[in-house]
This record gives structure tokens, C-alpha cells and sequence, in this order.
């Protein structure tokens, strides 16, 4: 298993998780997307890591999981609230503010 | 120790001051007030203490400390010298006298803690001035002076006059000031210091650089416009008549011992700027001076001789006396503006605080044609009257005559002949109105409506004590001479040729006065005024300044005024303002269609935006 791999498999990951936000209009799944994407990220750093041998890499990814647990807690609170208020998780019924 | 004690004393009153204010149980209780007495009493009892020892002392407190910058060292200090030690005694003594006599006068009053509260600020704003060890403290309590004379002046703000005077009063001192603040940077500029002792040891020692004597006059110029705002010299003259609104002590004490002595304070603390000197050319300066003294000397005699309102009186007579302190800085007689300073302290302090017990005892009437024969109805003060009155037209001993002749005396060292005579015949009107108001008030049939009584003895004790000391006060000029040696340049004396003219003035003026108003009566005063009715059409309308203040405010201010408003309608609001409000606008316009309101949309072009980023960061980036 090489470092190409590795980044291959990032980059994979990380295009679904595009795609994901890109096209899915349940928010739920646009969440999911996102936290796809920061973990192909957080994949390359630790690639990167092993390949330069050393550690920076590594502790990124553990700030890399920290800020996403905040983040994904936030999130959901977020949906949460949402859904209270609108009854959907449809982005696009959400448009107060254009109108 | 000196130095404590006078930071101590200079933080008596502020301290009374702050806890009757703060403290609304002092302010209602019976204490509040006697508290504000007992720190001006404090300070008389510290003041006399510096009286009689010898001791000098300086301290100063760095406060601010800009050097590092290149800009100045900012210092509080306090000074104990012969000068302040003197201006020490007049606060504190005439303050203790008025303030005793208000504790009566204001008794009963709504607002007394308030009014007690401001009182001791007032008295602590010109202990300050008197301390002060640099140019940029005396410029702090310069400012607080002005602050809390507006407050005091203001102190029936149910009055609208009132409220009118006080905001005059600040504002006319607002005007003085800001010249006293040019001046101050100037000197600044050109000693590098604030602090008096410095800038008198650079100007003598000539370490002023290549200044020349014409700016340096200049500067002092400046200097004096503050002093001449404070202490009421024409063309600033026009606040003090109206400061009358206030309750009296606080005329009393405003223009005996505090506020408009604090000018004449400051040019002798200063004098070195007012000196002509070895090498430097100092033109047109100290003459300056000396005339806009004799000017307003002149001018507010003459006004004060058509006024009916008793206090009315008495301001004219502070504003003349005043005018013949300034002639004696013109003169270069330091010693002697301050001699005349603390008798007329005394003196005026006890005419006003007669005045108010006249007032009190005609149920706040001031009107003097609605008084009289109040001689035999309140008889300790027509002694105390009698006495302050003799002591201001100077009549031998009491203190004024002494005071006034060294004046003229020194005048005419000066060979300042004009000015000799405009003083001499300000002398005999100071006895034309004085001896009006005296016959008019306590002599004749009361003319009144009420029942006019004798003031309590809270009242007529500080009236016996002032009068005590007008008499006992005259005969210390000898030492008082030699006590401010510093500030003396030639010994003067009573000249007997001056004496005796200025003696016979004033007793001719004092016979006017008894022809018209007790031999004549009211008729013959009414008869002269219809014969010089032009006259006394401008001598009521007071030489038509606050006329032409009145029209510089409404024609030339308003014009001025009402181009910068247009200035601002146009150019400012509809240009500067407005062309970047529209373009602003047509931008927003054009750029809300890509606002579509789907989340989707929105990270089609948040990707494009981060692909765009990358492909710069690899094309420019590391190469």
C-alpha cells in the first residue's frame, strides 16, 4: 500500500462527499457529505504523515476530529430546530430570506 | 510637612463636597452643611498656620508622563510661597466668613446641601488655583472655577434668568479660556516646560532660543485675555453683572475672594511674562494692561451709578475695583494688585454679605428705591455697611485707602498721567454711587412693604469679623511689602500730595451723592436723570455691549452658521454622502440575482470559488 493509494482513496472520498452537497437536498445527507469530505481530508494528512515521517499530520487530524464532532453537534442542533419550525429537512423549502 | 498639610488643605472641601453629594442623608440632614464649613474653617486654620511660619515647600506629583514621546511631563503639585500663602488667607478667611453667613442666609432653602456641596467645590477649584505649581494645573482649576460658578450662578434653575446668566458667565469664560489655552501651548512651545519655576528660569536666563520679544509678548498677551475672561476686564466685563442671579454669599464669594481674583492671581504668579527685561523688546504688553484696567475701572463706575438692584451696585464697584488691580499689574506693582486684592476681599466681601442680610431683612427685596431708613431697623449692619463702604472708597484708615493710594503711587512712578487721573476720578464715583446706595438704603422713610429686622447673629457675627479686619488690614502694608518682596519692584509709599487729591475726590463725590439723594431726595434724583436723559439711556443699557454681543451672536455667528449648514446640505449630504449611498445602492441592485435562495446554488459557486483559489495557488504559488 503506497502513499498513492492512500491519496487516491482521500480523493475518492472526497469527491462522493462533494457530489454528495452538491446534488442531495435532504439536509441530513448534506451533513453526512460534509463530515465525508473532512474525513478525506484528515485521510490525506495522515498519508502525508507517514510519507514525511513525522507528526504534524497526525495531531491535525486530531484537532481535524475534534472541531467536526463540534461542528457536526452544532449541525444537528441546527436540523433539529429547523425541522421544529418548517417540518422538513428539504433545503430547498428553506428560503425565508429570499423572500 | 507644609507640603502635606497643603494637600490637605487643597482637599478638605473637595472632599465635603463629594460626600454631600454623593451622600443624600448628609445632603438632607443638618450636618451636610456644617460640614462644608467646617473643611473651608480647616483651611483658614492651615492658612494661618502658613502665615506664620516661615516654612516654603514645593511637591509635585508626576500625573502623566509623555517624555518618552517627546511630549510634555504632566504634573499636580502644590506650592507654598509667600504669594500663595497670602491668596491662601483670603480664601480661607472671607470663604469662612461667607460660608458661616450662608449657613444663616440659605437656611430653610430645599437645595442647601446641594447648594453647599457646589459651594465647597467652588472654594476647592480656587485653593487649586492658588496651589497650583505649573500652567497646565492652574488651566484644570481655571476650568473648574468656571464650572462651578456656572453651577452656583444657575442655582435657582426654576429662574430662567438664572439659568440665562450661568450659561452666560461660562461662556464668555470659554472665550477668555481659549485664548489662556493658546497661550499656554505657546509658552509651551517656546520654554519647553509648564512649570512656572522652569519657564521663569528660561525666560530670565534667556534659554528661550531664538524667541523673540514680540512673540513672546504675544503669548503673554494671550495669557492675560484668560485672565481679563476671569476676573471680569473689558470686554469680558459683561458676565459678572449678570452672575448677581446667584444666591448672594455666592456673589459674595465669587467676587471677594474666589473667581475674579483668580486672574489677578495668576498675572502676579506669572509676572515674569508681564516684565520688561535685560535685552528683550516687550512693546506694547504691560501697557496693554494697564489701559484696558483703567478702561474698565472707568466704565463699570460709571454703570454702577444708575443701577437700582443693591447688588447690581456692588458688582460695578468689583468690576472697577478689579480695573484698578489690572492698572496696578500694567504699573508692574505685583505687590500692590495683590495688596488690593486681599483688602478688597475683605471689604467686598463684607458689603455683599450686607447686602444679603439687607436682602434677608426686606424679605428678598433688592430694589433700593424700595428700601430705606433701614439704619435704625437693622443696626449692626449699617455699622458693618458703613465700615465696608468707607473701606472701599478709600477713605484713611480703613484698608482701601491704603491699597487705592498705592496704586495712584505707583501710577505715577510710572508716569502713567492719563491713567493717574482716570483712577483718581474713579475714586470719587466709587463715593457718588457707594454714599447712593448708602442713603438709599439705610437713610430717609422706608419706602417698602414689608418689615424689614435685624439678620440672627449666624448672619451679623461674620459681618463684625470682615469689618474687623477691613480696618485692621490696611495697616499691614508695610509688612505686606516686604512679605512679597519677590513680587515688588520698588518700594513704594503713600505719597500726602496724592492722598490728600484722592481724599478730597472721594469726599466731593460722597457730597454729590448726600445733595441729590438726602438733601434732594428721590425728586432731584429724578430731575438730573430727566435732565441727562441720553446719558442714562446708556448708562442703563450699559454702554450697549451685550447689544452688540447680542448682535455679533445673531447677525455674523448665524450667517456664518447658516453656511455651514448649507455646506452641509449640499456638498456634504447630498455629495459626499449621497453619490457613494446611490452607487452603493446601483451595485446592490445588480448584484442580488445571484441571491437564488437554494442551498445547492450556493455550493456550485462556493466550489468554483475554491477550485479558482487552487488553480491560482499552483499556477502563482511556490512556481
Amino acid at each position: 500500500m503506497t502513499i498513492g493509494h492512500l491519496v487516491t482513496l482521500a480523493g475518492i472520498l472526497f469527491t462522493i462527499g462533494m457530489l454528495g452537497v452538491l446534488s442531495r437536498r435532504n439536509i441530513l445527507i448534506v451533513l453526512l457529505s460534509i463530515e465525508l469530505m473532512l474525513n478525506a481530508a484528515a485521510l490525506a494528512f495522515v498519508a502525508f504523515a507517514v510519507r514525511h515521517g513525522n507528526l504534524e499530520g497526525q495531531v491535525m487530524v486530531f484537532f481535524a476530529i475534534t472541531v467536526a464532532a463540534a461542528e457536526v453537534a452544532v449541525g444537528l442542533a441546527i436540523v433539529i430546530a429547523l425541522f421544529r419550525l418548517r417540518v422538513t429537512v428539504d433545503t430547498d423549502k428553506v428560503n425565508l430570506l429570499k423572500q | 510637612m507644609t507640603a502635606l498639610l497643603a494637600w490637605l488643605t487643597l482637599l478638605a472641601p473637595l472632599v465635603a463636597s463629594v460626600l454631600l453629594t454623593v451622600s443624600s442623608r448628609l445632603r438632607r440632614s443638618k450636618l451636610g452643611p456644617q460640614l462644608a464649613v467646617a473643611s473651608v474653617l480647616f483651611c483658614a486654620a492651615t492658612s494661618f498656620l502658613f502665615l506664620l511660619t516661615p516654612h516654603e515647600a514645593r511637591d509635585t506629583w508626576a500625573w502623566m508622563d509623555f517624555s518618552a514621546l517627546g511630549g510634555p511631563l504632566i504634573e499636580l503639585g502644590v506650592q507654598v510661597d509667600s504669594l500663595s500663602k497670602m491668596m491662601l488667607l483670603v480664601v480661607g478667611w472671607v470663604g469662612s466668613a461667607i460660608f458661616v453667613f450662608a449657613l444663616g442666609y440659605m437656611k430653610g432653602d430645599p437645595g442647601i446641601g446641594r447648594f453647599f456641596a457646589k459651594f465647597a467645590l467652588f472654594v476647592f477649584s480656587m485653593l487649586g488655583i492658588a496651589l497650583s505649581t505649573n500652567f497646565l494645573m492652574i488651566f484644570i482649576f481655571w476650568e473648574l472655577v468656571g464650572a462651578s460658578s456656572y453651577l452656583l450662578i444657575g442655582y435657582y434653575y426654576e429662574k430662567p434668568s438664572a439659568v440665562e446668566a450661568g450659561k452666560k458667565a461660562f461662556l464668555v469664560n470659554r472665550v477668555a479660556d481659549f485664548g489662556f489655552l493658546l497661550g499656554i501651548l505657546l509658552i509651551w512651545d517656546y520654554a519647553g516646560s509648564f512649570d512656572f519655576a522652569e519657564i521663569e528660569a528660561a525666560v530670565r536666563g534667556g534659554g528661550l532660543g531664538g524667541v523673540g520679544g514680540g512673540q513672546l509678548a504675544f503669548a503673554s498677551f494671550l495669557i492675560f485675555i484668560g485672565a481679563a475672561g476671569k476676573s471680569a476686564q473689558f470686554p469680558f466685563h459683561v458676565w459678572l453683572p449678570d452672575a448677581m442671579e446667584g444666591p448672594t454669599p455666592v456673589s459674595a464669594l465669587m467676587h471677594a475672594a474666589t473667581m475674579v481674583a483668580a486672574g489677578v492671581y495668576m498675572v502676579v504668579r506669572v509676572f515674569f511674562l508681564f516684565e520688561p527685561l535685560g535685552g528683550i523688546d516687550w512693546g506694547w504688553a504691560p501697557g496693554f494692561v494697564a489701559v484696558i484696567g483703567g478702561v474698565t475701572a472707568v466704565l463699570a463706575a460709571t454703570m454702577a451709578l444708575v443701577q437700582r438692584d443693591i447688588k447690581k451696585v456692588l458688582a460695578y464697584s468689583t468690576l472697577s475695583q478689579l480695573g484698578y488691580m489690572v492698572m496696578a499689574l500694567g504699573a508692574g506693582a505685583y505687590s500692590i494688585a495683590m495688596f488690593h486684592l486681599t483688602t478688597h476681599a475683605f471689604f467686598k466681601g463684607l458689603l455683599f454679605l450686607c447686602a444679603g442680610s439687607v436682602i434677608i431683612g426686606c424679605h428678598h427685596e433688592q430694589d433700593m428705591f424700595a428700601m430705606g431708613g433701614l439704619r435704625k431697623k437693622m443696626p449692626i449692619t449699617f455699622a458693618t455697611f458703613t465700615v465696608g463702604m468707607l473701606a472701599l472708597t478709600g477713605i484713611c484708615p480703613f484698608a482701601g485707602f491704603w491699597s487705592k493710594d498705592l496704586i495712584l503711587d505707583s501710577l505715577h512712578i510710572k508716569h502713567l498721567g492719563v491713567l493717574q487721573f482716570a483712577a483718581t476720578a474713579t475714586a470719587g464715583l466709587t463715593a457718588l454711587y457707594m454714599g447712593r446706595a448708602w442713603f438709599l438704603t439705610f437713610f430717609g422713610e422706608y419706602r417698602g412693604h414689608a418689615q424689614p429686622h435685624e439678620s440672627p447673629k449666624v448672619m451679623t457675627y461674620p459681618l463684625i469679623f470682615l469689618a474687623a479686619m477691613c480696618v485692621w488690614i490696611g495697616a499691614m502694608f508695610g509688612p505686606f511689602q516686604s512679605y512679597l518682596g519677590h513680587w515688588t519692584p520698588q518700594a513704594l509709599g503713600i505719597d500726602p500730595s496724592i492722598a490728600i487729591v484722592s481724599t478730597a475726590v472721594v469726599l466731593v463725590g460722597y457730597g454729590v451723592a448726600w445733595w441729590v439723594y438726602v438733601q434732594g431726595g428721590v425728586a432731584r434724583a429724578d430731575a438730573i436723570r430727566k435732565r441727562f436723559l441720553p446719558i442714562h439711556k446708556l448708562l442703563t443699557n450699559l454702554y450697549y455691549f451685550d447689544h452688540f454681543y447680542l448682535w455679533v451672536v445673531r447677525v455674523i455667528q448665524q450667517g456664518i452658521a447658516t453656511l455651514c449648514r448649507l455646506f452641509e446640505e449640499w456638498v456634504v449630504v447630498k455629495g459626499l454622502v449621497g453619490i457613494p449611498t446611490r452607487f452603493t445602492r446601483w451595485v446592490a441592485d445588480r448584484s442580488r440575482r445571484i441571491q437564488v435562495g437554494r442551498l445547492n446554488f450556493y455550493a456550485y459557486w462556493f466550489l468554483g470559488g475554491v477550485t479558482v483559489l487552487f488553480f491560482i495557488l499552483v499556477l502563482w504559488g511556490n512556481g
